[in-house]
């Protein structure tokens, strides 16, 4: 699909190299030399596999190391998250400095409204709304045009800002079960806590269970949105590589109840670090 | 501490951008965030050598990079008799699932194989066991003597790959070697690598020697000396070991820093026995005076952007930070807590500056935003002094004193979330360290 | 390179009233300085008035001393120093007090009889000081010497200064006992041509 990024020495984004090749043995190294050193190219980093669709009925990962096909071992975030945001990520990268969307058009309140101090008591559900943002969501899904995917997945932020003002409302999960989501995600979340703007570092994860407690399915969603927050910093990668691990680390969710699992099959985890 | 947001989406809003057959319900948004800050679990297995040698080599290859990651307490380096799986060959992907056993989160694989006589390859991948995939792959080209070099190049690749920042390991520290007790000491130039090894003295011990500090590109290093009365400031490229004191002024010169661009030199000069601040542009050796005051103002230090210095003075009473132009104009006050503020530093990053502050008989450590604000302290002791940055602006190296007849004079290093706390081994007693760029 | 050590005997008979300069000037410490007073090193000298009734007066007589050293060497500049040519400073201070000044004034005497001498002023500091700080506290409290011996009548190219900080101590103690002593002004005398 895609090459690797040229990349030089000081380039920090190692961590989202490379297309998806089907293959994952033959990848060639980044040339290193110590007296003097010089990089002379770099790796065309096979990722590890292409991932058209979810492995369906894929038992935890750990208790089945599937030999014949290595790179399927991991319920694997990566290559639904890297095929769903690949094209975002690459400009996002390269043009680091510049936010893709002029950064006038939208003011940042707008964009992240505290959700403590919203005037409105009720969140607005409003359908219209609503299939604007799916239409507009499906353009994007299918093209690489950066700027309409930031300004949908804008608007989805406000969207989802204000719809957090709902707490509690219809939901049968009680909260101590989701207390105990968040004591396990504390196990298994390392944050990047020497990042520069840690608090901006939002990553959004679109979890997908299967029974039992095991992940199917862990993708980054809005990326190129949340990356607006704080844009160019160099521990973007970094937070999402942590957010995705923390997830795979801390299954199975077997704590979570069986009878519910309707409510938890699907799942969208919002890490913010506070310090 | 944690809040719990659950939100219902009506109907399929997300699942319109995920394309996937999510049965169509109410879907659960949590936030999390609170996580944990211990340090990323990591197996480094020995590099595989392909003959006795280059195994041999493998193995202290292996060692430095553990022990780098160790140092800098970002990471664990997991003990190799645990790993279930042992490679043969680096080019097939490992058993994730035996290194998830073990709870490794990245696993570096590497082999050395002899390029000639006298030369290897050092070749890795680095691998995220919980996402499965490659993250790194490299390969250097060495002289047998470069292995150390080279393992912490690749310390410094899997940092970056980890932590999103540049490492810092393949880096040399400038200090003073420190022989005899209090009353009776020599002191000796000497330069080491990041880590302690290779230690090298790069002057004669009759001179009394002080604050050493690495130019921009690591080759030269200014200090100050009594080899002539008054003490002057002198630089001595540690390559050749040319030797050159930099003018000869009535008064003392001291303090130097190089400016980041390396053009410049901002030293204190004594007239009359007040103590002011000069920038000495290198190629022409003219100096410009920066500070006027009668007070004492001495330890300046260059922002990374050259535009802006810090430095200490006494003008208000009592010594505190002072930040002003590079041309010695705007000077204002940035510390205003309890006790005296010394010794500032800034961050190759920019973003901190490092102090020593005294207060209530004790030395401490610390940083604050260059306008003052968010000042933390980091670490205090009885007697600690003279912090100067790694090339990553994460960590800070400083001499710490123990007291009495017998005191002695350590290099430890803390990095910025003050948690860890280590010291550097040295081979005798060692002071006034000082960080270099990465080297090339 | 002669620094002098306080290898001489100690004649009781002889240093009474010197041997009240030699003592580390048990000064108050004090804790906070004093807000620096920017014109201090030379011209404040014009001697407060209770220039202790005793001090001109001890400048000439111990010469006749058995046990002193031959008039005009690098040990009678010391012993007419009180012992050794040092004055000491409080925390953080680099002005002289009334001891200190006593002390200077035969120095000085002894600098005008004996032309041929040059010295170094060398200022020290106690450890309680970052070390570039005391650098340049050292370099205040050598030019307070310097000052004052140059209001005194020697010729200012006849004396150098140089701060050693906190890089010299004569006393390895970490107590206020070593400190009081650590923190001096050390006129170190040169004979002529010497370097």
């Amino acid at each position: 699909m895609r090459a690797g990024l040229p990349i030089s020495l000081g380039l920090h984004a190692a961590v989202l190299w490379g297309g998806s090749i089907a293959f994952s043995n033959a990848k060639p190294l980044e040339e290193g030399q110590i007296v003097p050193v010089t990089l002379v190219s770099i790796a065309d980093v096979t990722d590890i596999r292409a991932a058209i669709e979810p492995p369906k009925v894929k038992p935890e990962p750990a208790m089945e190391p599937e030999p014949e096909e290595p790179m399927q071992v991991l319920t694997a975030a990566d290559n639904a998250a890297e095929e769903a945001d690949e094209t975002r990520i690459a400009p996002d990268e390269e043009s680091v400095p510049e936010p893709v969307v002029p950064p006038e058009a939208e003011p940042d309140d707008e964009v992240e409204p505290e959700p403590e101090k919203v005037v409105e008591a009720k969140p607005v559900f409003d359908l219209d709304r609503i299939s604007t943002l799916i239409d507009k969501r499906k353009d994007v899904s299918t093209t690489a045009n950066t700027q309409q995917a930031t300004e949908a997945d804008e608007e989805r932020l406000v969207y989802a800002d204000r719809a957090r003002e709902g707490i509690g409302t219809g939901t049968k999960m009680t909260v101590s079960e989701l207390n105990a989501l968040q004591t396990a995600m504390y196990r298994c979340w390392r944050m990047p806590a020497d990042a520069a703007d840690l608090e901006l570092l939002v990553v959004r994860l679109q979890v997908d269970m299967l029974p039992g407690g095991f992940v199917r399915d862990v993708k980054v969603i809005d990326r190129a949105a949340q990356r607006r927050r704080a844009p160019g910093n160099a521990f973007w990668d970094v937070a999402e590589m942590r957010a995705v691990q923390a997830v795979t680390k801390c299954a199975p969710y077997d704590f979570l109840p069986e009878e519910k699992f309707d409510q938890w099959e699907s799942l969208i985890l919002n890490f913010r670090p506070k310090l | 501490m944690t809040r719990i947001f659950l939100t219902v989406l009506a109907a399929s809003a997300s699942f319109a951008t995920l394309g996937l057959a999510t049965p169509a319900s109410a879907q659960i948004e949590v936030d999390i965030t609170q996580g944990n800050i211990d340090p990323v679990p990591i197996a480094v297995p020995d590099f595989i050598g392909t003959d006795p040698q280059t195994a041999e080599l493998g193995r202290q290859i292996a060692d430095v990079i553990r022990a780098d990651l160790e140092r800098s307490g970002l990471f664990r380096a997991l003990d190799p008799a645990s790993f279930l799986e042992t490679q043969t060959d680096i080019d097939y992907e490992p058993t994730f699932a035996d290194w998830r056993i073990i709870k490794a989160d990245a696993l570096a694989s590497g082999r050395i194989v002899r390029d000639g006589p006298d030369k290897v390859r050092v070749e890795f991948r680095l691998w995220d066991v919980f996402a499965g995939k490659q993250l790194k792959g490299i390969r250097f080209s060495t002289s047998n003597e470069n292995w150390r070099r080279t393992a912490h190049k690749a310390s410094d690749a899997i940092y970056t790959a980890l932590t999103g920042e540049e490492g810092y390991f393949d880096s040399r520290i400038v200090f003073v070697d420190q022989r005899g007790p209090k009353t009776n000491r020599t002191k000796r130039l000497a330069v080491m690598d990041s880590d302690g090894h290779n230690p090298q003295y790069l002057l004669g011990g009759s001179d009394l020697v002080i604050s050493p500090r690495f130019d921009p590109a690591s080759q030269t290093v200014t200090y100050m000396s009594y080899e002539t009365l008054p003490a002057q400031v002198y630089m001595l490229d540690i390559n050749t070991g040319r030797r050159e004191r930099l003018g000869s002024f009535p008064g003392m010169t001291f303090a130097p820093r190089f400016s980041p661009d390396g053009s410049q030199l901002i030293l204190t000069m004594v007239k009359d026995g007040n103590s002011d601040l000069y920038a000495m542009d290198l190629r022409s050796r003219s100096t410009k005076r920066l500070t006027t005051d009668p007070g004492i103002d001495v330890s300046g230090s260059y922002s990374p952007d050259g535009k802006r210095i810090v430095f200490q003075s006494d003008r208000g009473g009592t010594p505190q930070l002072y930040t002003m132009n590079a041309n010695g104009s705007g000077a204002k006050r940035i510390s205003f807590g309890d006790g005296r503020f010394n010794s500032p530093v800034w961050s190759p990053r920019g973003d901190k500056i490092a102090f020593v502050r005294q207060n209530k008989g004790k030395f401490a450590i610390g940083v604050m935003d260059p306008d003052g604000k968010n000042m933390r302290i980091l670490t205090d002791d009885w007697s600690v002094d003279m912090p100067s940055w790694s090339p990553n602006g994460r960590v800070i190296i400083f001499t710490k004193e123990t007291r009495g007849t017998n005191g002695k004079s350590e290099l430890w290093s803390v990095d910025l979330t003050g948690r860890n706390l280590k010291r550097i081994d040295t081979p005798g007693q060692a002071t006034d360290p000082a960080w270099s760029a990465l080297l090339e | 390179m002669t620094v002098i050590k306080k290898t001489f005997a100690m004649s009781a008979a002889v240093l009474v009233l010197a041997a009240c300069a030699t003592k580390p000037v048990p000064e108050p410490e004090v804790v906070e300085r004093p807000a620096p007073q920017p014109e201090i090193f030379v011209q404040q000298e014009p001697e407060p008035a209770p220039p202790q009734v005793i001090a001109p007066p001890t400048i000439q007589p111990p010469t006749i001393d058995p046990n002193a050293p031959i008039p005009g060497s690098v040990e009678d500049f010391a012993f007419q120093s009180g012992g050794e040519p040092r004055v000491f400073f409080g925390y953080d201070r680099y002005q002289l007090s009334n001891d200190a000044r006593d002390t200077l004034r035969r120095q000085a005497n002894w600098l005008n009889s004996y032309p041929e001498f040059t010295a170094i002023v060398e200022g020290h500091a106690d450890e309680r000081g970052t070390r570039e700080y005391n650098l340049a506290l050292g370099a205040r409290r050598a030019d307070s010497v310097k000052a004052f011996l140059v209001s005194q009548g020697v010729s200012p190219d006849r004396l150098t200064t140089v701060s050693y900080g906190k890089e010299r101590p004569i006393d390895g103690r970490s107590s206020e006992a070593g400190w009081s002593r650590n923190r001096n002004g050390f006129t170190n005398l040169r004979a002529f041509g010497q370097s």
